[in-house]
Protein backbone atom coordinates (compact mmCIF):
# COMPACT_ATOMS: atom_id res chain seq x y z
CA UNK A 1 0.00 0.00 0.00
CA UNK A 2 1.19 3.60 -0.87
CA UNK A 3 0.45 6.78 1.11
CA UNK A 4 -1.98 6.18 3.74
CA UNK A 5 -5.77 8.59 3.35
CA UNK A 6 -5.79 9.80 6.08
CA UNK A 7 -2.57 9.98 8.45
CA UNK A 8 -2.35 11.53 12.37
CA UNK A 9 1.01 11.49 13.74
CA UNK A 10 1.63 12.45 17.41
CA UNK A 11 -1.51 14.68 17.49
CA UNK A 12 -1.87 16.85 20.68
CA UNK A 13 -4.34 19.16 21.63
CA UNK A 14 -5.72 20.75 24.61
CA UNK A 15 -8.36 23.50 25.09
CA UNK A 16 -9.35 25.98 27.56
CA UNK A 17 -11.78 25.13 30.82
CA UNK A 18 -12.44 27.29 33.23
CA UNK A 19 -9.03 29.74 32.40
CA UNK A 20 -7.10 26.18 33.01
CA UNK A 21 -5.83 24.16 29.85
CA UNK A 22 -7.34 20.76 30.04
CA UNK A 23 -5.76 17.71 27.77
CA UNK A 24 -7.97 16.33 25.42
CA UNK A 25 -5.32 14.07 23.22
CA UNK A 26 -2.12 13.32 23.68
CA UNK A 27 0.66 12.28 21.17
CA UNK A 28 -2.02 10.47 19.05
CA UNK A 29 -1.39 8.47 15.72
CA UNK A 30 -3.53 7.01 13.41
CA UNK A 31 -3.13 5.61 9.86
CA UNK A 32 -6.35 5.23 8.03
CA UNK A 33 -5.62 3.01 4.57
CA UNK A 34 -7.86 4.08 1.26
CA UNK A 35 -11.14 2.65 1.78
CA UNK A 36 -10.95 1.66 5.14
CA UNK A 37 -13.19 1.65 8.00
CA UNK A 38 -12.06 2.89 10.97
CA UNK A 39 -13.89 3.46 14.34
CA UNK A 40 -12.50 5.37 17.14
CA UNK A 41 -14.32 3.96 20.63
CA UNK A 42 -13.12 5.33 23.87
CA UNK A 43 -14.68 6.87 27.26
CA UNK A 44 -16.97 9.80 26.96
CA UNK A 45 -14.59 12.91 27.28
CA UNK A 46 -11.64 10.82 25.77
CA UNK A 47 -11.20 13.71 23.24
CA UNK A 48 -12.62 11.20 20.38
CA UNK A 49 -14.67 14.21 18.83
CA UNK A 50 -11.45 16.30 19.16
CA UNK A 51 -9.34 13.61 17.40
CA UNK A 52 -12.55 13.58 14.47
CA UNK A 53 -12.53 17.22 14.46
CA UNK A 54 -8.81 17.80 13.67
CA UNK A 55 -9.09 15.43 11.07
CA UNK A 56 -11.93 17.48 9.64
CA UNK A 57 -9.82 20.38 9.79
CA UNK A 58 -12.51 22.15 12.10
CA UNK A 59 -10.49 22.85 15.20
CA UNK A 60 -6.80 24.39 14.68
CA UNK A 61 -4.74 25.15 15.81
CA UNK A 62 -2.74 21.28 17.28
CA UNK A 63 0.39 20.10 18.04
CA UNK A 64 1.26 17.11 16.05
CA UNK A 65 1.21 16.34 12.13
CA UNK A 66 -2.09 15.48 10.18
CA UNK A 67 -3.34 14.78 6.51
CA UNK A 68 -5.81 13.83 4.35
CA UNK A 69 -5.18 12.65 1.10
CA UNK A 70 -1.63 14.44 1.19
CA UNK A 71 -3.22 17.91 2.31
CA UNK A 72 -3.98 19.85 5.56
CA UNK A 73 -7.03 18.91 6.70
CA UNK A 74 -8.07 22.52 6.35
CA UNK A 75 -7.23 22.56 2.55
CA UNK A 76 -8.81 19.10 1.94
CA UNK A 77 -12.19 20.35 3.55
CA UNK A 78 -11.88 23.80 1.11
CA UNK A 79 -11.62 21.43 -1.51
CA UNK A 80 -14.71 19.23 -0.44
CA UNK A 81 -12.52 16.25 0.31
CA UNK A 82 -13.79 15.58 3.33
CA UNK A 83 -17.66 14.99 4.32
CA UNK A 84 -18.80 14.72 7.92
CA UNK A 85 -21.96 13.27 9.50
CA UNK A 86 -22.53 14.64 12.92
CA UNK A 87 -24.47 13.08 15.68
CA UNK A 88 -27.67 15.68 15.38
CA UNK A 89 -28.53 15.62 11.88
CA UNK A 90 -28.85 19.62 11.96
CA UNK A 91 -31.42 19.34 9.21
CA UNK A 92 -32.83 22.66 7.96
CA UNK A 93 -36.43 22.46 8.69
CA UNK A 94 -37.35 24.72 5.51
CA UNK A 95 -36.06 22.41 3.08
CA UNK A 96 -37.16 19.74 1.54
CA UNK A 97 -35.09 16.00 2.22
CA UNK A 98 -33.82 16.89 -1.20
CA UNK A 99 -33.04 20.50 -0.98
CA UNK A 100 -30.99 19.29 2.06
CA UNK A 101 -29.32 17.33 0.53
CA UNK A 102 -28.25 19.56 -1.84
CA UNK A 103 -27.04 22.18 0.29
CA UNK A 104 -23.45 21.16 0.23
CA UNK A 105 -23.35 21.43 -3.34
CA UNK A 106 -25.18 24.82 -3.52
CA UNK A 107 -21.81 26.62 -1.01
CA UNK A 108 -19.72 27.97 -3.83
CA UNK A 109 -22.64 28.96 -6.09
CA UNK A 110 -22.79 25.25 -7.03
CA UNK A 111 -25.88 23.43 -8.44
CA UNK A 112 -26.79 20.18 -7.60
CA UNK A 113 -27.14 17.26 -10.58
CA UNK A 114 -30.92 15.91 -9.68
CA UNK A 115 -30.13 12.94 -11.33
CA UNK A 116 -27.01 12.59 -8.50
CA UNK A 117 -29.45 13.46 -6.03
CA UNK A 118 -31.99 10.76 -6.93
CA UNK A 119 -29.62 8.25 -6.85
CA UNK A 120 -27.67 9.62 -3.63
CA UNK A 121 -31.73 9.68 -2.23
CA UNK A 122 -32.30 6.55 -3.15
CA UNK A 123 -28.75 4.76 -1.37
CA UNK A 124 -30.76 5.59 2.02
CA UNK A 125 -33.53 4.73 1.15
CA UNK A 126 -35.10 7.98 1.09
CA UNK A 127 -36.11 8.42 -2.61
CA UNK A 128 -39.55 8.42 -1.85
CA UNK A 129 -39.12 10.58 1.15
CA UNK A 130 -37.50 13.81 -1.29
CA UNK A 131 -40.33 16.29 -0.67
CA UNK A 132 -40.87 15.90 3.20
CA UNK A 133 -40.01 18.37 5.42
CA UNK A 134 -37.52 17.03 8.45
CA UNK A 135 -40.25 17.75 10.83
CA UNK A 136 -42.26 14.50 9.01
CA UNK A 137 -39.44 12.78 9.23
CA UNK A 138 -38.64 9.70 12.12
CA UNK A 139 -35.43 10.34 13.80
CA UNK A 140 -34.10 7.22 11.58
CA UNK A 141 -34.98 8.96 8.70
CA UNK A 142 -33.35 12.08 9.20
CA UNK A 143 -29.99 10.62 10.27
CA UNK A 144 -30.14 8.67 6.88
CA UNK A 145 -30.73 12.17 5.54
CA UNK A 146 -27.48 13.99 6.51
CA UNK A 147 -25.45 10.40 5.39
CA UNK A 148 -27.25 11.44 1.81
CA UNK A 149 -26.54 14.51 2.33
CA UNK A 150 -22.66 13.93 3.09
CA UNK A 151 -22.69 11.24 0.18
CA UNK A 152 -23.91 14.09 -2.24
CA UNK A 153 -20.66 15.80 -2.14
CA UNK A 154 -18.60 12.98 -3.68
CA UNK A 155 -16.23 13.62 -0.92
CA UNK A 156 -13.23 10.61 -0.61
CA UNK A 157 -13.10 10.50 2.98
CA UNK A 158 -16.30 10.66 5.40
CA UNK A 159 -16.00 11.64 9.25
CA UNK A 160 -18.99 10.61 11.52
CA UNK A 161 -19.30 11.89 14.84
CA UNK A 162 -21.73 9.26 16.83
CA UNK A 163 -23.73 8.87 13.61
CA UNK A 164 -26.24 6.36 15.59
CA UNK A 165 -26.07 8.20 18.86
CA UNK A 166 -29.19 9.91 18.84
CA UNK A 167 -31.45 6.76 17.68
CA UNK A 168 -33.19 4.54 19.67
CA UNK A 169 -31.80 0.78 19.94
CA UNK A 170 -34.34 -0.50 17.20
CA UNK A 171 -33.57 2.43 14.78
CA UNK A 172 -29.81 2.21 15.81
CA UNK A 173 -30.12 -1.57 14.62
CA UNK A 174 -31.56 -0.37 11.45
CA UNK A 175 -29.32 2.66 10.48
CA UNK A 176 -26.51 0.91 11.30
CA UNK A 177 -27.22 -1.95 8.70
CA UNK A 178 -27.84 1.08 6.25
CA UNK A 179 -24.72 2.71 6.76
CA UNK A 180 -22.59 -0.94 6.56
CA UNK A 181 -24.21 -1.71 2.88
CA UNK A 182 -24.06 1.89 2.04
CA UNK A 183 -20.49 1.76 2.68
CA UNK A 184 -19.76 -2.10 0.90
CA UNK A 185 -21.04 -0.14 -2.04
CA UNK A 186 -19.00 2.91 -2.16
CA UNK A 187 -15.83 1.94 0.18
CA UNK A 188 -14.91 5.50 0.85
CA UNK A 189 -12.23 6.10 3.38
CA UNK A 190 -14.30 6.26 6.52
CA UNK A 191 -13.60 7.25 10.27
CA UNK A 192 -16.24 7.20 13.23
CA UNK A 193 -16.46 8.12 16.19
CA UNK A 194 -18.70 5.59 18.60
CA UNK A 195 -19.69 4.62 21.81
CA UNK A 196 -21.20 1.60 20.91
CA UNK A 197 -18.33 -2.03 20.79
CA UNK A 198 -20.57 -3.98 18.70
CA UNK A 199 -21.51 -0.91 16.78
CA UNK A 200 -18.04 -1.09 16.01
CA UNK A 201 -17.09 -4.27 15.40
CA UNK A 202 -19.58 -4.68 13.03
CA UNK A 203 -18.75 -1.92 10.45
CA UNK A 204 -15.20 -1.66 10.68
CA UNK A 205 -11.85 -3.42 9.44
CA UNK A 206 -10.07 -2.03 12.27
CA UNK A 207 -11.17 -0.59 15.85
CA UNK A 208 -9.34 1.85 17.78
CA UNK A 209 -9.49 2.41 21.42
CA UNK A 210 -8.51 5.20 23.56
CA UNK A 211 -8.23 5.94 26.82
CA UNK A 212 -9.74 8.42 28.85
CA UNK A 213 -8.60 12.12 29.19
CA UNK A 214 -6.64 12.92 27.91
CA UNK A 215 -6.66 10.45 25.06
CA UNK A 216 -3.97 8.38 23.79
CA UNK A 217 -4.36 4.79 21.81
CA UNK A 218 -4.48 1.95 24.21
CA UNK A 219 -4.50 -0.27 21.30
CA UNK A 220 -6.19 -1.55 17.71
CA UNK A 221 -8.36 -4.03 17.24
CA UNK A 222 -8.21 -5.65 13.59
CA UNK A 223 -11.68 -7.21 12.70
CA UNK A 224 -11.09 -10.05 10.10
CA UNK A 225 -14.73 -10.76 9.56
CA UNK A 226 -16.24 -11.38 5.71
CA UNK A 227 -17.67 -8.63 4.08
CA UNK A 228 -20.56 -8.32 3.41
CA UNK A 229 -21.67 -8.49 6.55
CA UNK A 230 -24.62 -8.78 8.02
CA UNK A 231 -26.91 -8.85 11.95
CA UNK A 232 -26.70 -12.61 12.39
CA UNK A 233 -23.11 -12.05 12.05
CA UNK A 234 -23.53 -10.31 15.73
CA UNK A 235 -23.77 -13.88 17.59
CA UNK A 236 -20.38 -15.63 15.78
CA UNK A 237 -17.64 -16.83 18.08
CA UNK A 238 -15.49 -14.41 16.31
CA UNK A 239 -17.34 -11.29 16.62
CA UNK A 240 -17.80 -12.07 20.11
CA UNK A 241 -13.85 -12.34 20.66
CA UNK A 242 -13.64 -8.87 18.97
CA UNK A 243 -15.78 -7.24 20.83
CA UNK A 244 -14.29 -8.73 24.29
CA UNK A 245 -11.16 -7.84 22.98
CA UNK A 246 -12.07 -4.38 22.41
CA UNK A 247 -14.01 -4.30 26.19
CA UNK A 248 -10.96 -5.01 27.79
CA UNK A 249 -8.70 -2.41 26.14
CA UNK A 250 -11.68 -0.16 26.85
CA UNK A 251 -11.60 -1.06 31.05
CA UNK A 252 -8.23 -0.91 30.75
CA UNK A 253 -7.62 2.39 29.14
CA UNK A 254 -10.45 3.73 31.39
CA UNK A 255 -8.12 2.77 34.35
CA UNK A 256 -10.84 1.04 35.80
CA UNK A 257 -9.74 -2.48 38.02
CA UNK A 258 -12.10 -5.02 38.19
CA UNK B 1 -37.31 46.16 26.64
CA UNK B 2 -39.42 43.11 24.32
CA UNK B 3 -36.13 40.99 23.91
CA UNK B 4 -37.99 38.08 23.36
CA UNK B 5 -41.52 38.86 21.88
CA UNK B 6 -42.71 35.60 21.66
CA UNK B 7 -41.71 32.83 23.62
CA UNK B 8 -40.29 29.87 21.66
CA UNK B 9 -42.01 26.52 21.75
CA UNK B 10 -39.51 24.33 22.30
CA UNK B 11 -41.03 20.76 22.87
CA UNK B 12 -40.84 18.30 20.77
CA UNK B 13 -44.00 17.99 18.47
CA UNK B 14 -45.40 14.22 17.40
CA UNK B 15 -42.80 13.51 14.23
CA UNK B 16 -45.03 11.47 12.28
CA UNK B 17 -44.53 10.34 8.84
CA UNK B 18 -48.18 9.04 7.45
CA UNK B 19 -49.51 12.83 8.06
CA UNK B 20 -48.07 13.50 5.03
CA UNK B 21 -46.70 16.81 3.24
CA UNK B 22 -49.66 18.96 3.94
CA UNK B 23 -51.10 17.61 6.74
CA UNK B 24 -52.61 19.71 8.76
CA UNK B 25 -55.36 19.46 11.64
CA UNK B 26 -58.26 21.59 10.08
CA UNK B 27 -61.42 22.45 12.26
CA UNK B 28 -64.11 23.48 11.07
CA UNK B 29 -64.20 27.50 10.97
CA UNK B 30 -67.66 27.66 13.27
CA UNK B 31 -64.78 26.13 15.76
CA UNK B 32 -63.22 29.51 15.32
CA UNK B 33 -65.92 31.90 15.10
CA UNK B 34 -68.48 31.16 17.30
CA UNK B 35 -67.04 31.27 20.80
CA UNK B 36 -65.89 34.61 20.18
CA UNK B 37 -68.82 35.89 18.07
CA UNK B 38 -71.27 34.42 21.05
CA UNK B 39 -68.82 36.58 24.04
CA UNK B 40 -69.36 39.59 21.84
CA UNK B 41 -72.90 39.58 21.18
CA UNK B 42 -73.41 38.68 24.58
CA UNK B 43 -71.43 42.28 25.66
CA UNK B 44 -73.01 44.18 22.96
CA UNK B 45 -76.58 43.19 24.51
CA UNK B 46 -75.43 43.57 28.12
CA UNK B 47 -74.30 47.25 27.04
CA UNK B 48 -77.19 47.79 25.14
CA UNK B 49 -79.45 46.97 28.13
CA UNK B 50 -77.33 49.25 30.26
CA UNK B 51 -77.95 52.25 28.59
CA UNK B 52 -81.66 51.85 27.58
CA UNK B 53 -82.45 50.76 31.29
CA UNK B 54 -79.92 53.27 33.02
CA UNK B 55 -81.06 56.16 30.32
CA UNK B 56 -77.47 57.10 30.03
CA UNK B 57 -77.13 59.37 27.45
CA UNK B 58 -75.86 59.41 23.79
CA UNK B 59 -73.76 62.48 23.89
CA UNK B 60 -71.79 59.86 27.23
CA UNK B 61 -72.08 56.63 26.07
CA UNK B 62 -73.89 55.72 22.94
CA UNK B 63 -76.04 52.55 22.69
CA UNK B 64 -74.24 49.55 20.22
CA UNK B 65 -77.61 50.12 18.27
CA UNK B 66 -76.69 53.86 18.15
CA UNK B 67 -73.40 53.37 16.53
CA UNK B 68 -74.02 50.55 14.39
CA UNK B 69 -76.74 52.71 13.16
CA UNK B 70 -74.31 55.84 12.71
CA UNK B 71 -71.73 53.42 10.90
CA UNK B 72 -74.80 52.11 8.67
CA UNK B 73 -75.73 55.21 7.80
CA UNK B 74 -72.56 56.54 6.15
CA UNK B 75 -70.19 52.96 5.52
CA UNK B 76 -68.22 55.11 2.60
CA UNK B 77 -67.00 57.97 5.15
CA UNK B 78 -65.48 55.41 7.52
CA UNK B 79 -64.18 53.10 4.60
CA UNK B 80 -62.57 56.19 3.00
CA UNK B 81 -61.13 57.95 6.08
CA UNK B 82 -60.00 53.85 7.73
CA UNK B 83 -57.89 53.71 4.10
CA UNK B 84 -56.34 56.82 5.03
CA UNK B 85 -55.38 55.37 8.32
CA UNK B 86 -54.33 51.90 6.76
CA UNK B 87 -52.23 53.70 4.40
CA UNK B 88 -50.16 55.70 6.69
CA UNK B 89 -49.57 53.11 9.05
CA UNK B 90 -48.42 50.12 6.15
CA UNK B 91 -46.52 53.02 4.62
CA UNK B 92 -44.62 54.12 8.12
CA UNK B 93 -44.66 50.06 8.69
CA UNK B 94 -43.01 49.36 5.34
CA UNK B 95 -40.42 52.43 6.22
CA UNK B 96 -39.65 51.51 9.51
CA UNK B 97 -39.60 47.66 9.56
CA UNK B 98 -36.60 48.11 6.26
CA UNK B 99 -34.91 50.21 8.32
CA UNK B 100 -34.79 47.87 11.26
CA UNK B 101 -33.88 44.92 9.20
CA UNK B 102 -30.96 46.62 7.34
CA UNK B 103 -29.77 47.88 10.82
CA UNK B 104 -30.48 44.49 12.57
CA UNK B 105 -28.50 42.57 9.56
CA UNK B 106 -25.68 45.19 9.86
CA UNK B 107 -25.63 44.79 13.91
CA UNK B 108 -25.46 41.23 14.03
CA UNK B 109 -22.69 41.05 11.54
CA UNK B 110 -20.42 43.16 13.91
CA UNK B 111 -20.54 43.79 17.41
CA UNK B 112 -18.94 47.14 17.21
CA UNK B 113 -21.79 48.23 14.71
CA UNK B 114 -24.19 46.72 17.74
CA UNK B 115 -22.87 49.22 19.96
CA UNK B 116 -22.59 51.89 18.52
CA UNK B 117 -26.04 52.06 16.56
CA UNK B 118 -28.29 50.18 19.86
CA UNK B 119 -27.83 52.99 21.96
CA UNK B 120 -29.21 55.42 19.35
CA UNK B 121 -31.60 52.67 18.79
CA UNK B 122 -32.78 52.97 22.12
CA UNK B 123 -33.13 56.63 22.23
CA UNK B 124 -35.47 56.52 19.41
CA UNK B 125 -37.56 53.34 21.20
CA UNK B 126 -37.68 55.26 25.07
CA UNK B 127 -38.73 58.79 24.01
CA UNK B 128 -42.38 58.81 23.62
CA UNK B 129 -43.71 59.61 20.16
CA UNK B 130 -46.46 61.36 21.32
CA UNK B 131 -44.17 64.46 22.52
CA UNK B 132 -42.28 64.43 19.24
CA UNK B 133 -45.30 64.37 17.18
CA UNK B 134 -46.27 68.13 17.01
CA UNK B 135 -42.64 68.53 16.01
CA UNK B 136 -42.90 66.26 13.29
CA UNK B 137 -46.46 68.61 12.09
CA UNK B 138 -43.98 71.40 11.88
CA UNK B 139 -41.14 70.02 9.89
CA UNK B 140 -43.36 67.57 7.69
CA UNK B 141 -46.44 69.79 7.18
CA UNK B 142 -50.02 68.53 7.04
CA UNK B 143 -50.02 65.64 4.88
CA UNK B 144 -49.20 62.19 5.06
CA UNK B 145 -45.39 62.71 5.77
CA UNK B 146 -45.39 62.99 9.79
CA UNK B 147 -48.01 60.31 9.71
CA UNK B 148 -46.01 57.73 8.12
CA UNK B 149 -42.61 59.10 10.09
CA UNK B 150 -44.36 58.48 13.26
CA UNK B 151 -45.73 54.96 12.38
CA UNK B 152 -42.11 54.00 10.83
CA UNK B 153 -40.44 55.46 14.40
CA UNK B 154 -42.79 53.24 16.47
CA UNK B 155 -42.34 50.40 14.23
CA UNK B 156 -38.80 50.63 14.54
CA UNK B 157 -37.81 49.40 17.35
CA UNK B 158 -39.43 45.57 17.71
CA UNK B 159 -38.81 44.87 14.44
CA UNK B 160 -34.75 45.61 14.70
CA UNK B 161 -34.08 44.11 18.21
CA UNK B 162 -36.06 40.53 16.73
CA UNK B 163 -33.94 40.77 13.26
CA UNK B 164 -31.12 40.71 15.51
CA UNK B 165 -31.88 38.04 18.13
CA UNK B 166 -33.34 35.80 15.29
CA UNK B 167 -30.06 36.31 13.33
CA UNK B 168 -28.15 35.39 16.12
CA UNK B 169 -30.83 32.45 16.92
CA UNK B 170 -29.27 29.69 14.45
CA UNK B 171 -28.85 26.26 15.38
CA UNK B 172 -25.27 25.43 16.29
CA UNK B 173 -25.08 21.93 14.47
CA UNK B 174 -26.18 23.61 11.23
CA UNK B 175 -23.46 26.15 11.97
CA UNK B 176 -21.06 24.06 12.39
CA UNK B 177 -22.41 22.35 9.44
CA UNK B 178 -21.78 25.23 6.86
CA UNK B 179 -18.74 25.93 8.56
CA UNK B 180 -17.61 22.92 7.72
CA UNK B 181 -18.08 23.34 3.83
CA UNK B 182 -16.57 26.73 4.12
CA UNK B 183 -19.67 28.78 3.10
CA UNK B 184 -19.26 32.82 3.29
CA UNK B 185 -20.87 35.14 5.29
CA UNK B 186 -23.31 35.87 2.82
CA UNK B 187 -23.79 32.51 1.98
CA UNK B 188 -24.68 31.72 6.03
CA UNK B 189 -26.35 34.99 6.35
CA UNK B 190 -28.81 34.06 3.16
CA UNK B 191 -29.35 30.49 3.71
CA UNK B 192 -29.22 30.06 7.62
CA UNK B 193 -29.56 33.39 9.16
CA UNK B 194 -32.40 35.01 7.37
CA UNK B 195 -34.58 31.82 7.30
CA UNK B 196 -33.81 31.20 11.05
CA UNK B 197 -34.64 35.05 12.01
CA UNK B 198 -38.09 34.53 10.52
CA UNK B 199 -40.13 33.22 13.49
CA UNK B 200 -38.53 36.35 15.53
CA UNK B 201 -39.17 38.47 12.88
CA UNK B 202 -42.84 37.39 12.92
CA UNK B 203 -43.08 38.02 16.38
CA UNK B 204 -41.84 41.50 15.96
CA UNK B 205 -44.45 41.88 13.17
CA UNK B 206 -47.70 41.00 15.43
CA UNK B 207 -46.49 44.11 17.77
CA UNK B 208 -45.37 46.24 15.12
CA UNK B 209 -48.40 46.04 12.96
CA UNK B 210 -50.97 47.30 15.85
CA UNK B 211 -48.40 49.74 16.86
CA UNK B 212 -48.29 51.22 13.61
CA UNK B 213 -52.12 51.88 13.11
CA UNK B 214 -51.53 53.44 16.90
CA UNK B 215 -48.78 55.48 14.86
CA UNK B 216 -50.63 57.01 12.26
CA UNK B 217 -53.90 57.61 14.18
CA UNK B 218 -51.75 59.93 16.95
CA UNK B 219 -50.49 61.40 13.69
CA UNK B 220 -53.84 62.49 12.64
CA UNK B 221 -55.08 63.94 15.93
CA UNK B 222 -52.13 66.35 15.72
CA UNK B 223 -52.89 67.61 12.12
CA UNK B 224 -54.87 67.26 9.00
CA UNK B 225 -58.09 66.53 8.03
CA UNK B 226 -58.24 63.16 6.54
CA UNK B 227 -57.99 59.67 8.37
CA UNK B 228 -59.73 57.84 11.17
CA UNK B 229 -57.81 59.84 13.70
CA UNK B 230 -59.00 63.14 12.33
CA UNK B 231 -62.38 61.83 12.70
CA UNK B 232 -62.25 61.28 15.89
CA UNK B 233 -60.97 64.65 16.84
CA UNK B 234 -63.65 66.57 15.39
CA UNK B 235 -66.30 64.35 17.00
CA UNK B 236 -65.34 64.60 19.52
CA UNK B 237 -64.97 68.40 19.26
CA UNK B 238 -68.90 68.39 18.19
CA UNK B 239 -69.34 65.77 21.11
CA UNK B 240 -70.99 63.57 18.45
CA UNK B 241 -70.05 60.03 20.67
CA UNK B 242 -71.75 57.87 18.08
CA UNK B 243 -69.21 59.40 15.02
CA UNK B 244 -66.97 58.95 17.57
CA UNK B 245 -67.62 55.09 18.30
CA UNK B 246 -67.83 54.60 15.32
CA UNK B 247 -64.08 55.22 14.34
CA UNK B 248 -63.30 53.09 17.09
CA UNK B 249 -65.19 50.29 15.97
CA UNK B 250 -63.64 50.92 12.71
CA UNK B 251 -60.01 51.02 14.24
CA UNK B 252 -60.85 47.65 15.86
CA UNK B 253 -61.95 45.95 12.82
CA UNK B 254 -58.87 47.50 10.70
CA UNK B 255 -56.55 46.09 13.90
CA UNK B 256 -58.43 42.47 13.78
CA UNK B 257 -58.04 42.27 10.25
CA UNK B 258 -54.35 43.24 9.66
CA UNK B 259 -53.81 40.89 12.81
CA UNK B 260 -55.74 38.27 11.03
CA UNK B 261 -53.80 38.55 7.31
CA UNK B 262 -50.50 38.65 9.62
CA UNK B 263 -51.37 35.22 10.99
CA UNK B 264 -52.03 33.68 7.02
CA UNK B 265 -48.79 34.72 6.47
CA UNK B 266 -46.76 33.44 9.58
CA UNK B 267 -48.77 30.53 9.09
CA UNK B 268 -47.37 30.20 5.57
CA UNK B 269 -44.08 31.38 5.91
CA UNK B 270 -43.34 29.34 9.18
CA UNK B 271 -45.18 26.04 8.02
CA UNK B 272 -41.82 24.42 9.25
CA UNK B 273 -41.65 26.02 12.61
CA UNK B 274 -42.22 23.93 15.96
CA UNK B 275 -45.28 26.39 16.91
CA UNK B 276 -47.19 25.77 13.73
CA UNK B 277 -46.19 21.84 13.33
CA UNK B 278 -49.62 19.69 13.85
CA UNK B 279 -49.22 16.16 15.60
Amino acid sequence: MGEPHISVRGLSHSYESNGQPLAALESVDLKVERGEFVSVVGPSGGGKTTLLRCIGGLIEPYAGEVAVGGMPPEEARRRRAIGCVFQDPSLLPWRTVLGNVALPLEIGGGRANPQRLRETLEAVGMLNFGGYYPHQLSGGMAQRTAFARALAMDADALLMDEPLGALDEITRAEVRLYLLSLWERTRSTVVMVTHSVPEAVLTSDRVVVLSSRPGRVVGVVIVDLPRPRERSLEDSPEFLACSSEVRAMLLAGSGVAL
Amino acid sequence: MERRVTEMSTSDPLRTVESGPSAQSLRPLAWYVLPPAAALSLLAVAWEAWTRLAGVPSYIIPSPSAVLGRLASDPGYFALHGAVTILEAAGGFLVGASVAVVMGVAMAHSRTVERTLFPIALLVKVTPVVAVAPLFVIWFGFGSGPKVLIAALITFFPVMVNTLVGLRSVSPGALDLLRSLDASDMEILVKLRAPSSLPYLFAAFRIAVPLSVIGAVVGEWFTGDRGLGSVIIVAHNNIDMPTLFSAVVSLAIIGVALTAILSYAERKALFWHDSFITS
